[in-house]
């Protein structure tokens, strides 16, 4: 190949100079001539992509849309639709116009058009049922398996600063409100500035409450009265109660007086079925169980001092849950205990309240308590003689007769902290842990596990409380969220027989109870007796020897023969 | 009788057929069997809902056209007759002499 060179020539003093370029004529300064073969050996060259990964590839995205506030609004419609020059409010106005439609010859025509096309669909549909139903009037079996609870709606606390719903109460008269007690019960971990407002929820209003019922201290627990839904009673942090009528407004229409109220916070509180229907029991950590009356919470009108029972020195047990039922007998009270022990009160008129039995009490003959408080004790809506109790991490089925726990659930890897019996399935309970599930167990389906678990918040979930009807559950957390979960049908609509099925399982379960006791006092009667003659074991030979021959002569044969003793073996073994 | 009325008649006699009305393309009722507010009711939503399943119609094929509605609820059905100036509704409870 030629080489071109072109030397540039400048003086040292132009060095750095700006260039100054002209046009001049073009001119060939040389040509290199096209060669075929560079052609030739023009290669494309491959595109390798190669990637190289044994571990497969994973991601995760979640989107949760915002939070859309709604607002119910009016709206006004009007007609539409005429032309300008008619105005629709005008009878005459608008009796023209159709007129003069209807006596275009395309309006006839088209009504019978279309009136043949309606006609056939108006036929088929009065010759046969398109949409028949096949199996309506069959029963459904039952279907544990595809037993759900979807989520209805959230209610949150309105309050910056979190608190946990430690109570939830139902409206007395349908799915309608809720009324949540919001307060931390942490030790020592509230603030100055912790608001102190619960709250009344309308079901179908989620973003603002519909009511806060004003404390000078949280309340931990409130209910709705069940005859009047206007009044409510709450038992606050320390220990005062205070009685709300909503119809005079948010705040505390009486307050029990300090003197006679409880000294610590008040863990429960029910209303009592009398005939005013303002009578009402509180229980608290310090130990007592009080009865009020409404009209007058100057003082009490009954007091229980909760004690272990011993006679010399009683300990009292701090109450945190309360059972009362009208169909379990109007005088029978359960307490839940800090101890793990429930107990059971009776309050019988013109008497001092006394307590009966000391579920799971070991120094009473009693077994199985719970390792911790008692959280949640509740009667079984059909079968009111049992009753379920949450402490620790498991739940326990209890029988009034019994001093131990009939059946348990297994232990959960983390703490329970309520429980509820659904009011419509006897064999059915929902149980909230503090990993922010909630359980569903039925016992007529299957007892040896859970039947629905759900996640519903991320948080542990505080309280629960199942409306009456059972279709609702909700469920509070240690957030401030109340979660309104609707049931599944299954859940809700009992199976035919199951109350009487569930009946005897209880009964079964105590019977077995019952035998295993009993077994065991027999045999903790004769175990002493037993060790005394095996100190001092001896056989006397001749008179087993004696004993066996005469056996053996009475089945017709020889002990000998047989060899039942060391000789006979030896002269069976020696003959073969 | 003019010959609309005798068509309306004769469909009005269907077994089950509660109510009959005829809009123009507007959405203005020009022949009602219901009272004054359902008409205004039903002429307003259904008008809107054929229009709607025309385009849906159109959108997915151009060359294809609604000719046809038929809402089936839990109480009765809905027949819709689109056209290109007129709209026909007839209610129809086709359980009518099933009644529980």
């Amino acid at each position: 190949m030629n080489e071109y060179e072109y030397i540039y020539m400048k003086k040292r003093k132009d060095f750095g100079r700006y260039c100054n370029f002209d046009d001049v004529e073009c001119k060939i300064i040389g040509q290199i001539d096209r060669s075929p073969e560079c052609g030739n050996m023009y290669v494309e060259q491959t595109i390798l992509n190669l990637v190289l990964d044994n571990i497969a590839d994973f991601s995760e995205h979640s989107v949760n849309t915002a939070r859309v506030q709604t607002k119910s609004r009016i709206m006004i419609h009007t007609e539409g639709g005429w032309p300008k020059e008619v105005d629709y409010s005008e009878a005459q106005d608008t009796l023209k116009f159709r007129k003069r439609l209807e006596k275009d010859p395309a309006f006839v025509a088209s009504v019978k058009q279309l009136t043949k096309q309606t006609v056939m669909c108006l036929e088929q549909n009065n010759t046969i049922d398109l949409f028949e139903h096949y199996f309506q009037l069959e029963e459904p079996d039952h279907l544990p398996e595809n037993l759900t609870m979807k989520t209805v709606a959230l209610f949150k606390d309105p309050s910056d600063e979190k608190r946990s719903v430690t109570k939830i109460g139902w409206h007395p008269e349908g799915p309608t409100k809720i009324v949540g007690s919001y307060s931390n019960l942490r030790f020592q971990r509230m603030t100055d500035e912790m608001p102190m407002a619960s709250f009344i929820w309308d079901v179908n209003e989620r973003n603002v409450p519909l009511t806060e019922l004003r404390t000078t201290s949280p309340l931990i627990c409130c209910q709705f009265n069940s005859k009047n839904s206007d009044l409510l009673i709450g038992g606050s942090y320390n220990g005062i109660l205070n009685y709300y009528d909503l119809r005079k407004g948010p705040t505390p229409l009486y307050k029990s007086s300090v003197e006679v109220s409880h000294y610590d916070p008040v863990y429960d509180v029910v209303w009592l079925q009398s005939k005013t229907g303002t009578e009402c029991a509180s229980v608290s950590s310090d130990g007592r169980l009080l009865f009020w009356d409404v009209r007058k919470m100057s003082e009490v009108t009954d007091e229980c001092l909760l004690t272990d029972g011993n006679k010399d020195e009683p300990k009292t047990l701090g109450g945190v849950s309360l059972e009362w039922m009208q169909e379990a007998g109007p005088t029978k009270f359960l307490v839940g205990s800090e101890h793990g022990i429930t107990l059971a009160c009776t309050k019988r008129p013109k008497k001092a309240v006394e307590i009966g039995t000391w579920f799971g009490a070991e120094d009473r003959g009693g077994y199985g308590a719970h390792f911790g408080p008692v959280y949640c004790v509740k009667r079984n809506p059909f079968h009111v003689k049992y009753f379920l109790t949450v402490g620790d991490w498991c739940c326990k089925m209890w029988m009034e007769e019994l001093k131990g726990p009939m059946m348990q659930t297994p232990y959960y890897p983390s703490f329970l902290s309520s429980a509820c019996w659904s009011p419509t399935r006897a064999g059915v309970f929902f149980v909230s842990r503090h990993d922010g599930r909630l359980d569903t167990w039925d016992y007529f389906y299957r007892m040896n596990e859970v039947s629905l678990s759900q996640k519903v918040s991320d948080y542990a979930l505080t309280s629960l409380n199942v409306q009456a009807q059972g279709g609702f559950i909700a469920v509070g957390d240690a957030e401030g969220t109340i979660t309104l979960l609707q049931l599944c049908d299954g859940l809700v609509d009992p199976a035919p027989n199951e109350k009487n099925l569930i009946g005897q399982m209880f009964d079964r379960e105590t019977k077995r109870e019952k035998n295993l006791e009993q077994i065991k006092k027999q045999s903790g009667a004769k175990e002493p007796k037993a060790e005394v003659k095996n100190d001092g074991i001896t056989i006397d030979q001749a008179d087993y020897q004696g004993r066996e021959k005469a056996f053996f002569g009475e089945v017709g044969m020889t002990g000998d023969d047989l060899g039942t003793n060391l000789t006979g073996i030896k002269a069976a073994s020696g003959g073969k | 009788m003019s010959e609309v009325e005798e068509t309306i008649n004769r469909i009005n006699t269907h077994k089950g057929v509660s109510g009959l009305v005829i809009l123009n393309s507007e959405g203005v009722p020009i022949r009602t069997t219901l009272d004054g507010k359902s008409t205004l009711q039903y002429s307003a939503l259904i008008s809107q809902l054929a229009s709607k399943a025309r385009s849906v119609v159109r959108d997915l094929d151009p060359q294809n056209d609604l000719t046809f509605l038929r809402i089936r609820s839990k109480k009765h059905e809905i027949m819709v007759a689109p056209d290109r100036d007129y709209l026909l509704i007839v209610i129809q409870d086709p359980n009518a002499d099933q009644g529980i």
